[in-house]
């Protein structure tokens, strides 16, 4: 069988001032010297690998100039796939780097699937699932301590502690396979106490692992965060504010946020993904401004995180109230935090006595603001684990905490099942538990996981 | 003079060996109506138990019970000839219960001749066989006296025979079991053929008299109150009606390990004499202590040989110390003071075969018609040997036949869990079976064995009329009393709610159904009599099966979806020109075994040993880019 050379556009699209096309297969290097020419009139294959060549980029069948750029080849097996790859650095933007990549596709190369980069490297056995699993973060990676998770989860933290689980579940299955092959001998490695004493630890150290995905998440996927508020309140300069610059359209006349934005921002080691939403307000006859209360609702039922704002300058009234309601029944399933905005002027109400969601902040909002405290309690809430952060023993994606926390309700019910005497099941329970465990590490991977883990990844990565 | 090869006779299965495996390799082709020759070295040894007298056991009662449901004979003979009855494993869950009988070797050994003499198309004969050789399509099979039979397959099932060893400390010389006569010519021939062979260890402890136990010293195992048969065609209302003989229990102690540490060099294994494999599950007394040092005592089981002989079995203390120590081990155990041994404990070496070589229906790859089957194939045990023999002699009938082969799915059966374990993973040690190899294990009880395998004894012709119906009546009785349970409520009363206290359950205060209440722990049929009034007259079998279908019915249907899932990757298949060697993320391990064995699909790929799951991963999506 053979693999034919792919090619794709491996920086981000759009606007950024250099784009990278690579190019993986036994091909590679051949089809890069039908399009690209050294300054100097040497050859591709003149220069020793991991080098960077500069000149020009031709359409191979015009014979034009496209470009100028860098050209840096890897062989095989030390590159990222395990295959000859070439990189090309182009200007970026996408006219050129669509030229660039039709060039190479006309000098024989074939547009690479979603993922297929990463697919190769895995079948050419450069990379494990989880490392797999730890690149697309680092891909998708949005802010500094996501990457920093990422590469640590590469390094295999993540694949320890897992290792950690099943080595020691492992024993205890192997204790009651034992027990129940050889009935009339005394092999059993566990008396049912110890199993037990053994199974709770193992749950324990599941459920931390899960834990750890709430923080995990926090910081590599990120949190959705809504500011809420009645019209006028001050919402689009907080969310300004955290964002740093100017986005939404600030103006005094109520309603004028129609729309709802989302942004990543970072409060503090949390990722935030933040809507701005329209104030919440009964008597608007505007019908487009009423479609973007509807949508301010569904935003807020969905969020995890609500800024609730209030203005301490006029009295506490009507839209308030209706908002405080809305928070009453999110009470529990978000982290609520309200904020008084317009603390400068004379109060008209004790922001303390009438809201009941823990810590408050009272703010006048201008650039200056310092929002280091809100943040700490955001951090506070979202991030429970630092050690786990430190350590890399984290939980970064949704399929490996259903992994584990299959693993640990079986672990649970094999506890169960060997106190009532069922030592059958609790034998198949633990060996599921087992599957389920290693299957976090890629260790039984079904197809399924292998398609969820590389359909995550985009062309090119 | 000259040795004349002479033209004896020619036949369409032709069985070699008389053992376990051999006779229902015969029996079963012979009653498939191929005409079939079984051969043996010696009449005197055809279905003979060289080492423990015993049928079933954990796992192996299982096999026995799929034997029986398949139309085999190993649960008739053992039913007919046993001594005790007891299911192992009981209050540990329906997944786990094992028979074991005590079995009368004797006795056993003619029955089985017995039934061979009488059954059609069977010819039952002594001869050595020397050579085995391919020749247009069929195999030329010729004797040591120069009897040349031409077969159209042949099975072989020569047991621990082949060139086999038997070795007492320093005593070593050529014997088969029991100090029989060995095959020394057969292996060359197979070898010659291209066949692979390696050297396996098993290993037998001694016999003592029972008349010199002191069994006011050990303690006493009975058979079971009601005992349990392995036969549908075993008359229940007689069955072990005369009584059951005992078995009894005494342990090592410090100075027996003392006497075994002290001279270690005498004993062959460690002095380096012996130095092929044995069988890590069943190892000797000098292993035992020298591997686990902080064990105090090991168990031992004194089992009788037979109804009339005194001979007595001594289970776990399978040797090969020279004698002196053997019997120095023996007198220095509790109850054994005095005893006097009848036959002395010895190890045996002999040939067998990489059991890779064969396809799941235990024919060899390379060689159309020829099949392996018991030891023969690396495996250990009676029951192990017996099921291999009646899937191979179905196999080899059903070539002559010219029908479709029979394979059993490891989802299907202990049988079939075992020959994939055999032809895919392979084994480095004699083979013995376990519940823990069977992933599906709560599917594979021995109470379902007769459900889950009748249709394939029907298909293959060794399930007549009679049985037939009567097992669909069984089934059908199965499913209305499971049906009836769902459907049958109970209003709260007082009788059933001081029932359900006594019983140690939560009282009701609202209807429940039957099937609720069974589901309870703790509760069953035996303890609702009281209370279900309206229940049929049924059958101790079909209520037992019942219960526990409804009992696991949420566990069941859990092992059913994973079987589900099992079929699929069973139905991927794997071309069979791969060149493993080109997919370098396969881990060089994986390569090498996967251009060995040459799996059929990713699932049989996946239960290689040296392919981890990543290595599948790394097929799957090596398939995957080959389709685009």
């Amino acid at each position: 069988m053979y693999f034919s050379t792919i090619a794709a556009v491996s920086t981000p699209r759009g606007k950024g001032g250099v784009a990278v096309i690579r190019i993986s297969g036994t091909d590679a290097v051949n089809i890069a010297s039908r399009i690209f020419r050294p300054k100097n009139r040497k050859k591709i294959k003149d220069f020793s690998s991991r080098v960077q060549i500069y000149g020009d980029i031709i359409s191979n069948e015009k014979d034009e100039v496209i470009d100028d750029g860098l050209l840096t080849y890897f062989l095989a097996p030390s590159s990222f796939t395990g295959e000859d790859i070439v990189e090309i650095s182009c200007h970026g933007g996408e006219v050129v780097t669509g030229m660039v990549l039709s060039a190479v596709l006309a000098a024989g190369a074939v547009m690479a699937q979603p993922g297929e980069f990463s697919r190769r490297a895995f079948v050419n056995g450069k990379m494990s699932l989880t490392a797999a699993e730890g690149i697309a973060d680092l891909l998708d990676a949005k802010t500094e301590e996501a990457a920093l998770l990422s590469s640590k989860t590469s390094r295999g933290k993540l694949s320890e502690a897992i290792k950690e689980i099943s080595d020691s579940v492992l024993s205890c299955a192997s204790s009651l396979w034992a027990y129940l092959d050889y009935p009339e001998e005394d092999l059993q490695a566990f008396s049912d106490d110890e199993l037990c004493t053994l199974l709770d630890q193992n749950i324990e150290a599941c459920q931390k692992l899960i834990d750890s995905f709430s923080t995990g998440k926090a910081v590599n996927s990120g949190v959705s965060a809504v500011i809420v508020g009645k019209p006028n309140v001050g919402k689009s300069t907080f969310f300004n504010l955290l964002l740093g610059e100017e986005r939404a359209i600030v103006t005094s006349i109520p309603g004028t946020t129609r729309d709802v934005i989302e942004y990543p921002v970072k409060a503090g080691k949390v990722l935030l993904n933040l809507s701005d939403t329209a104030g919440v307000r009964l008597d608007t006859g505007d019908p487009v401004e009423r479609i973007g209360i509807e949508k301010a609702l569904t935003v807020l039922s969905e969020a995890e995180l609500v800024f609730a704002l209030f203005d301490l300058s006029r009295p506490f009234e009507e839209d308030d109230r209706r908002i405080l309601s809305y928070l009453e029944d999110k009470e529990g399933s978000a982290k609520i935090i309200p904020i008084f905005s317009k603390a400068d002027l004379e109060p008209e109400f004790d922001g303390d006595t009438t809201l009941d969601f823990g810590k408050t902040f009272k703010f006048s909002f201008s650039k200056d603001t310092d929002l280091s405290e809100l943040f700490a309690e955001v951090e506070r809430y979202f991030i429970s684990d630092h050690g786990a952060l430190r350590d890399g023993r984290i939980l970064t994606n949704a399929r490996q905490k259903a992994q584990i926390m299959k693993a640990c309700e079986l672990l649970c019910t094999a506890r169960e099942q060997i106190l009532n005497g069922a030592k059958d099941l609790a034998s198949l329970s633990l060996e599921e538990a087992l599957a389920a465990i290693l299957e976090t590490d890629g260790k039984s991977a079904g197809e399924m996981i292998l398609d969820q883990v590389f359909s995550r990844f985009c062309v090119g990565k | 003079m000259e040795h004349v090869i002479f033209e004896a006779s020619s036949c369409g299965v032709a069985v070699i060996g008389a053992g376990h495996a051999g006779l229902e390799a015969a029996l079963a082709s012979a009653r498939m109506g191929v005409d079939t020759v079984l051969f043996t070295l010696s009449l005197e040894s055809l279905g003979n138990m060289p080492c423990n007298p015993s049928i079933g056991g954990t796992g192996k009662g299982h096999l026995v019970f799929e034997i029986d449901a398949l139309g085999g004979e190993m649960g008739k003979a053992a039913d007919r000839n046993a001594l005790q009855s007891r299911m192992l494993n009981l209050g540990k869950g329906p997944a786990v219960h094992s028979l074991r009988q005590q079995s009368d070797r004797r006795a056993y050994h003619h029955y089985m001749k017995v039934v061979c003499e009488n059954t059609r198309n069977l010819r039952l004969i002594q001869a050595e066989i020397v050579s085995v050789e391919p020749v247009d399509g069929k195999y030329r099979v010729i004797t040591r006296f120069g009897g040349a039979y031409v077969c159209e397959n042949v099975v072989v099932c020569a047991g621990t025979y082949l060139n086999s060893n038997i070795v007492v400390g320093a005593v070593s010389y050529s014997a088969g079991p029991d100090h029989s006569y060995p095959a020394c010519f057969l292996t060359q021939s197979l070898m010659k053929m291209g066949i692979e062979f390696r050297r396996f260890k098993t290993g037998t402890p001694a016999r003592i008299h029972a008349d010199s136990i002191h069994y006011e010293l050990c303690e006493v195992q009975n058979g079971d109150d009601c005992p349990i048969c392995f036969s549908d065609y075993t008359d229940r209302e007689t069955f072990l009606k005369d009584g059951q003989k005992r078995c009894y229990v005494v342990y090592t102690n410090e100075k027996t390990h003392e006497i075994i540490r002290a001279n270690i060099h005498r004993s062959p294994l460690y002095a380096g004499e012996i130095k092929s494999t044995g069988p890590r599950y069943c190892p000797s007394i000098e292993d035992k202590v020298m591997r686990f040092p902080d064990k105090e005592r090991h168990q031992l089981f004194l089992e009788p040989m037979g109804k009339d002989t005194k001979e007595i079995y001594v289970q776990g203390l399978s040797s090969s110390l020279p004698e002196d120590m053997q019997n120095q081990v023996i007198h220095s155990i509790r109850g054994l003071e005095d005893a006097l041994v009848m036959r002395t404990a010895y190890a045996i070496e002999y040939d067998c075969i990489d059991p890779t070589q064969l396809r799941p229906t235990l024919e060899f790859k390379d060689f159309p018609g020829l099949f392996g089957a018991g030891q023969f194939n690396g495996t250990s045990g009676y029951e192990e040997a017996a099921c291999q023999g009646l899937i191979a002699g179905i196999n080899a009938a059903l070539r002559v036949l010219k029908k479709e082969p029979l394979v059993l799915t490891r989802e299907s059966s202990y049988i079939g869990t075992l020959i994939d374990d055999l032809v895919t993973k392979g084994t480095n040690e004699p083979y013995r079976m376990m519940t823990s190899r069977c992933e599906y294990r709560l599917l594979l009880r021995q109470d379902n064995a007769d459900r889950r395998l009748l249709e394939y004894g029907r298909r293959v012709g060794l399930i007549d009329d009679l049985r037939y119906r009567a097992k669909l009546d069984k089934f059908s009785a199965v499913d209305a009393e499971i049906e009836r349970a769902e459907n049958t409520y109970f209003p709260p009363s007082m009788q059933l709610n001081n029932l359900l206290i006594s019983l140690g359950s939560q009282p009701v205060s609202c209807g429940i159904k039957l099937a609720d209440l069974l589901r309870r722990p703790g509760i069953g049929y035996d303890s609702l009599a009281s209370v279900d009034i309206d229940r049929p007259i049924l059958s101790d079998e079909v209520l037992r099966e019942a219960e526990i279908e409804i009992k696991y019915a949420g566990y069941i249907k859990r092992q059913k979806a994973q079987a589900e899932q099992f079929r699929k990757l069973e139905a991927k298949p794997l071309p069979t020109n791969l060149d493993y060697n080109a997919i370098t993320g396969l881990r060089l391990e994986a390569r090498q075994k996967l251009s060995q064995i040459r799996p059929e699909n990713i699932g049989r790929a996946s239960r290689i040993s040296g392919v981890s799951p990543a290595d599948i991963s790394v097929l799957l999506i090596y398939l995957n880019m080959n389709e685009r």
